[in-house]
């Protein structure tokens, strides 16, 4: 996780919502901006969301656009959590 | 909920209740002992152990945008900023290194925020060596200069390190902004058109201080006076929030952390005496009917100065507990003392050209060998009696 950040979101009627980033990249191939982020991790089922940032623009958010995309995404928020899981080791059984 | 959520949840309960099992030894050696012995339970459990080892943990992807109807963002200040190091030997393989030694020395000393500027402009940048130049206007040396309409800059080829700095601080600070058509240089403002432009003489000033401190060359020796200015400016401001005002381009800023000492026309005067001294202070064989002019900016700038450091000493002291009246005024005297030495009047002669003609100030040196000025007790034009 990106050290318990979070960031906030102003939506247009006024509203203000607080998330927690997982994680945030840059991709060479697209030359876009990526973060992932959650409103419910300490959860069973973990809520993921993804968008494109510009960071020389706070008013740009946008969806991902591209299944080769999303994949990406899923690649690393899975090496993310793979390196926080508990393993069991297997000589106890 | 859909099949494979159902799946899912049922294996992200298998994991929680395999890693409960640590803690109950006796019903471990019960499975070892009758389960496991048989194959088939053995192949199940090892085929939910590898899936399970593989779903790292219960996630549900949104493909919408969420939220929907997003007007802002605000992100931390390290998404903001892309550090990535660019490869500086693709940039100039002769100054590679002094680039790459210059980049730590910002991320040691500056804020993630701060680097905006410098990660843009360095990946394009342009570096050139030339030839000695004279400037035939001012009669003096130019060893570097950054041109950032075209991103470009030139330095000597065995230029000092100091130097390269003072150029990369500029480029470090610069943000040109087409929609508007102004460049923003450090504290400096300027149009395209060149119609208006504010801020140069504290600019080169403060990147000449900067580059001196980080290149720790002590023989570095460019723009004293409005170093030595921006030096003192940045005891009543503040060394943190000077440098990112500087980075950030930010000259409104600047002024308005003075304001809280000093109103906003005397601070537009001092900006404006500063680049005044800045354009004609080394013209002495070029400007000679401009003497007293300058005179008169730089004794009102340092006026400017000493004014508001007693102002911020004053808010500092107010909740310090002295003895005696006595105590407080020699308290007072030996931090504007010690703050006039930082601004170290260094045209001397220029000073005592203006005492001998008017006889209105006194000079006085004090034991740290500095240097200040006191308008005397009586009318001005008469002579220094005593």
């Amino acid at each position: 996780m990106a050290n318990n950040q979070y960031f906030e979101i102003i939506t247009t009627d006024g509203k203000t919502l607080k998330y927690q980033i997982i994680t945030a990249f840059k991709l060479a191939s697209t030359g876009k901006y990526y973060i992932v982020f959650t409103d419910n991790l300490e959860q069973k089922t973990i809520n993921i969301y993804a968008a494109n940032y510009d960071p020389d623009d706070d008013t740009k958010f946008e969806s991902i656009q591209t299944e080769a995309e999303w994949q990406i995404i899923k690649d690393q928020v899975n090496k993310i959590f793979q390196k926080t899981h508990i393993n069991l080791k297997k000589e106890n059984f | 909920m859909d099949s494979n959520n159902l799946v899912i949840n049922l294996i992200h309960d298998y994991k929680r209740y395999r890693d409960s099992l640590q803690e109950e030894p006796r019903l471990i050696a019960f499975v070892k002992k009758h389960l496991l012995p048989n194959i088939h339970v053995m192949t199940i459990f090892y085929i939910m152990d590898y899936v399970a080892d593989r779903i790292a943990d219960v996630a549900f992807y949104y493909r919408d945008l969420t939220p929907r109807k997003v007007a802002k963002v605000k992100l931390p200040p390290e998404l903001k900023v892309e550090c990535i190091e660019p490869d500086y030997t693709q940039i100039s393989a002769n100054y590679a290194k002094v680039l790459a030694t210059f980049a730590e020395i910002l991320h040691t000393n500056f804020k993630p925020e701060d680097l905006k500027y410098f990660y843009r402009n360095i990946k394009n940048i342009s570096i050139q060596t030339m030839a000695k130049e004279n400037n035939p206007t001012t009669n003096s040396f130019i060893s570097g200069y950054y041109v950032c309409n075209t991103n470009e800059m030139f330095v000597l080829e065995n230029g000092a390190i100091s130097t390269f700095y003072h150029e990369l601080f500029h480029l470090a600070s610069t943000y040109v902004d087409e929609a508007n058509g102004t460049i923003y240089i450090g504290f400096k403002q300027q149009s395209h058109s060149l119609k208006y432009e504010l801020g140069q003489g504290l600019t080169e000033g403060y990147t000449s201080y900067l580059a001196k401190k980080y290149s720790k060359d002590t023989n570095y020796c460019s723009y004293e006076f409005e170093s030595d200015v921006a030096a003192a400016l940045e005891k009543i401001i503040g060394v943190e929030e000077m440098q990112s005002l500087y980075m950030q381009g930010n000259l409104k800023g600047l002024i308005m952390a003075l304001n809280q000492y000093d109103s906003i026309p005397h601070i537009m005067q001092f900006l404006q005496l500063l680049d005044f001294y800045n354009d004609y202070n080394d013209t002495n064989m070029m400007y000679p009917h401009l003497e007293d002019n300058l005179i008169q900016s730089y004794l009102l700038i340092i006026n400017f100065l000493t004014r508001n450091y007693v102002l911020k000493l004053k808010n500092q002291v107010s909740s310090m507990n002295f003895s005696t009246p006595e105590d407080y005024e020699e308290f007072l005297l030996r931090q504007l003392i010690s703050f006039i030495g930082a601004s170290k009047i260094t045209d001397y002669k220029l000073i005592n050209k203006y005492l001998k003609k008017h006889l209105a100030y006194r000079l006085y040196r004090d034991e740290h060998n500095c240097f200040y000025i006191e308008q005397p007790l009586f009318h001005k034009g008469g002579r220094n009696g005593k």
